[in-house]
């Protein structure tokens, strides 16, 4: 007989997941790359030829920014968990390993408290999209807003060949990021981890399956042409659902590629530690609940049809798979809601019960009126805060990623100097994954 | 005694109806037309020691010049409160009203406001004016004065609003950004779960009031003359009035004079929430002029409008869309159009 995934025999036939969670509490640049008892050592020489000569960016800087530091970091193109996968398992599947068994299976190691993060500039126009602005300051106001300036941040400052678009561009520094993360997350390997989680969904005659509900998390992500879009398992998302397993997404079989909305971006980071997947798996820990499964699919879906088509064939996926109930996240705004209320609609008409993560848009001053979309079913809405919101941000002795901020919503300003800000510049600041407590309130 | 400077449009500053739009701002010492029955009923507590009229249209074509008019007049006559209105649910009046409004604001005076709920000034007030409901019409204007009245006289004796004053004023729903305990995500589960078990739960966001726009009576057609408008963001290539790709700040009119179609050596599309791709590659796609040329042939339409006017709706504030509808709908009204084909993105 033809054995064609032989040698991952050894996992069994169980569908389960040991995260080795490697606390990083320091991050520094030195002569080795290497994990030891909580200090993360990146040999900086070493890590830019394995980038160079793996990725095609013309030249990257690497440089550390940590929490409290007086540092800007601007034109961020995403963030990336360090991660890697002992013996035969793949990760990243479709970019940097296959899509086989071993996704979201056996072991993964993982740099905890510690993200890579791409940045770049990438100016022109793609269809009329362009790269949008997306920033983190390390302390003062702005910190408060962004779960990355809580992270040690290792910074690839990617520069570029002149004669890559700005497609190419992103595309090099997505590419560059994640090598790195998969390069450093590597220095972890036959080392003794923190902690180990295990993460299962439970079994079809367990307790939980049988006495609690059944929760699916239906997550759509960006795509709305080569500059915005999200990869599963490296392909681009289409607007057909698909079910995933969680612990796929702990290794890396959604990527983002969007790099539209910094505040409204769903970062790779989130993508492999999911604040939804952690809240459930937390709450199916103390028995209150069944996870069972994750509905991909793509939001800011061209025409009324296509948006329908996705909404009713991912409820019904949902109820394929006995949901009670779902949570739906999203990512971007604007018509991107009006895919999220059409399935919400489709769900409850079905009788899941559901409830929606979403950003505000309420304008500077808070009086501008709701989101384009809001339907009648939607009576149970978290909300991420209004990314409309100003700050005002301090000058800055530091600045990485760009001398520049050039986003869309700012041109022109000196990244160093103080500036006022919409929060929709701030780096995942209204994340619609929910990983920020910021909310709003009517007054 | 609190001294009120009191902001009127054309019509209820006495100067004369839609004729007298263009009136330019002017000021006359003491009440005037609806301000003299408001002076009556805050007699003890109040003055009216002046009052600005301005046409309407005059207030919309250059808003940043009138409000430092008005500021200068706040200045002037050392008022304490501003008071503007009631403009009932006139749109253009309600408009200039918010105008007036933000220059009280700037001068940091108090401003009360009259206005009917769905009178598109109400989102353009700042967030602190209180406006005070009035009727949709004239009609109100007696009640209207009254409530406007009441509010005036806690002001100037520095009280607290009754509960019922509370209520005469329209609840802004101002969003304000807080931190909770818990992140996003958990706050998402434990609602699922409340939902799930029949328990109570407070949604986080509700659904927004969208005013409902009834449809006009139908038109004659082959006798109408029809306008093409859009909120898709198609322009000449070049964008030469440099018309934003998301949160327009104004509308844009284009000559079609002589064309029978739109072709893509000429035009584009702007609009930053799209691909904009297959109306690039043929922009009758947004605006159809190819076909209502060929209708206009065929004498199935009586005329076309020689320009077409077109915005950015991405992201674009709902009461900016509404004062953009206003003029647009002012030009379509001068140039006898009857009818419009309005086409998004």
């Amino acid at each position: 007989m033809y054995q064609a995934n032989a040698p991952q025999a050894h996992l069994g036939a169980a569908h389960k997941l040991e995260l080795c969670n490697y606390a990083v509490r320091e991050l520094r640049l030195g002569d080795e790359t290497n994990w030891s008892d909580g200090v993360l050592t990146v040999n900086p020489d070493e890590l830019k030829k394995h980038i160079i000569a793996e990725a095609g960016v013309r030249r990257v800087g690497i440089a550390v920014a940590r929490p409290g530091e007086s540092t800007r970091i601007v034109n961020i193109l995403d963030a990336i968990e360090p991660r890697a996968k002992p013996g035969d398992g793949q990760i990243f599947p479709g970019f940097l390993g296959a899509m086989d068994g071993t996704v979201g299976r056996g072991q993964t190691h993982a740099l905890n408290g510690c993200a890579v993060m791409v940045c770049g500039s990438v100016p022109g126009e793609v269809a009329s999209q362009v790269v949008s602005e997306a920033m983190v300051d390390m302390s003062g106001p702005g910190a408060r807003y962004s779960p990355f300036s809580k992270t040690l941040n290792l910074i690839l400052w990617c520069d570029f060949y002149d004669d890559q678009g700005p497609v190419k561009r992103v595309s090099v520094a997505r590419y560059a990021g994640l090598v790195a993360a998969r390069f450093i997350g590597a220095t972890t390997f036959e080392k003794p981890p923190d902690e180990i989680r295990t993460y299962e969904i439970p079994e079809r005659n367990s307790t939980l399956k049988n006495k609690t509900p059944h929760l699916v998390y239906i997550c759509p992500g960006m795509l709305l042409s080569d500059l915005h879009q999200t990869f599963l398992s490296g392909s681009a998302l289409t607007s057909t659902p698909t079910v995933v397993h969680p612990t796929q997404l702990m290794d890396g079989i959604l990527v983002s590629g969007n790099s539209d909305i910094g505040a409204t971006r769903n970062p790779t980071y989130f993508y492999q530690r999911n604040p939804i997947v952690e809240a459930l798996f937390a709450h199916q820990d103390k028995g209150l609940l069944a996870f069972a499964g994750i509905i991909v699919t793509k939001c800011l879906i061209e025409g009324f049809s296509g948006k329908q088509r996705s909404a009713y064939l991912a409820a019904q996926t949902a109820k394929l798979l006995d949901a009670d109930g779902v949570i739906i996240s999203i990512e971007e705004c604007g018509h991107a809601y009006a895919d999220l209320m059409l399935t919400c609609q489709a769900c409850e008409e079905m009788g899941i019960k559901t409830v929606l993560l979403m950003a505000e848009s309420a304008g500077a001053t808070g009086a501008k009126p709701g989101p384009i979309a809001f339907a009648e079913a939607a009576d149970a809405v978290i909300s991420m805060g209004n990314m409309d919101e100003l700050i005002s941000l301090p000058p800055v002795d530091v600045i990485l990623g760009g001398q520049w901020s050039c986003g869309r919503w700012m041109i022109d300003n000196m990244a160093l100097e103080a500036m006022e800000t919409p929060l929709t510049n701030i780096f995942a600041a209204n994340c619609q994954l929910g990983p920020g407590r910021l909310t709003g309130e009517t007054r | 005694m609190m001294r009120i400077i009191h902001y009127l449009n054309q019509f209820f500053g006495g100067i004369g109806g839609e004729d007298q739009a263009e009136y330019p701002l002017t000021v006359t010492p003491g009440p005037l037309g609806p301000g003299r029955l408001l002076a009556d009923k805050i007699s003890d507590t109040a003055t009216i020691v002046a009052t600005i009229v301005c046409g309407d249209n005059t207030a919309q074509y250059s808003p940043e010049h009138i409000k430092a008019e008005i500021a200068g007049l706040i200045e002037q006559y050392a008022a304490d409160a501003l008071v503007a209105g009631p403009a009932f649910s006139s749109g253009r009046y309600g408009l200039a009203c918010a105008e007036a409004a933000e220059a009280a604001q700037f001068e940091e005076i108090k401003a009360v406001v009259g206005m009917h709920p769905d009178n598109p000034g109400v989102n353009l007030c700042p967030a602190d004016v209180l406006i005070v409901e009035s009727g949709a019409s004239a009609v109100d204007m007696m009640a209207s004065v009254m409530r406007v009245s009441a509010v005036l006289n806690r002001l100037a004796k520095n009280e607290a609003l009754s509960p019922d004053e509370l209520k005469s004023c329209i609840k802004r729903d101002i969003r304000v950004n807080v931190f909770s305990a818990e992140n996003g995500a958990q706050r998402a589960v434990d609602m699922l779960l409340a939902k799930i078990h029949g328990k109570s739960y407070v949604s986080e966001q509700l659904s927004p009031h969208f005013p409902r726009v009834d449809p006009a009576p139908p038109i004659e057609v082959p006798l109408s003359k029809i306008a093409l408008v859009s909120t898709g963001g198609l322009v000449p290539k070049g964008n030469p009035d440099r018309l934003e790709s998301s949160d327009a700040t104004k509308w844009v009119s284009y000559s079609i004079a002589g064309r029978a179609s739109l072709n893509p050596e000429d035009f584009e599309c702007i609009h930053g929430g799209i691909d904009v791709t297959h109306i690039n590659n043929y922009p009758n796609r947004l605006i159809p002029l190819d076909i209502c040329s060929e209708f206009r042939a065929k004498g199935l339409i009586g005329a076309l409008d020689d320009e077409y006017y077109v915005t950015v709706g991405n992201l674009t504030p709902v009461a900016r869309c509404e004062q953009f509808a206003i003029e647009i709908t002012a030009k379509l009204r001068e140039k006898s159009v009857t009818g419009v084909i309005l086409t998004s993105s």
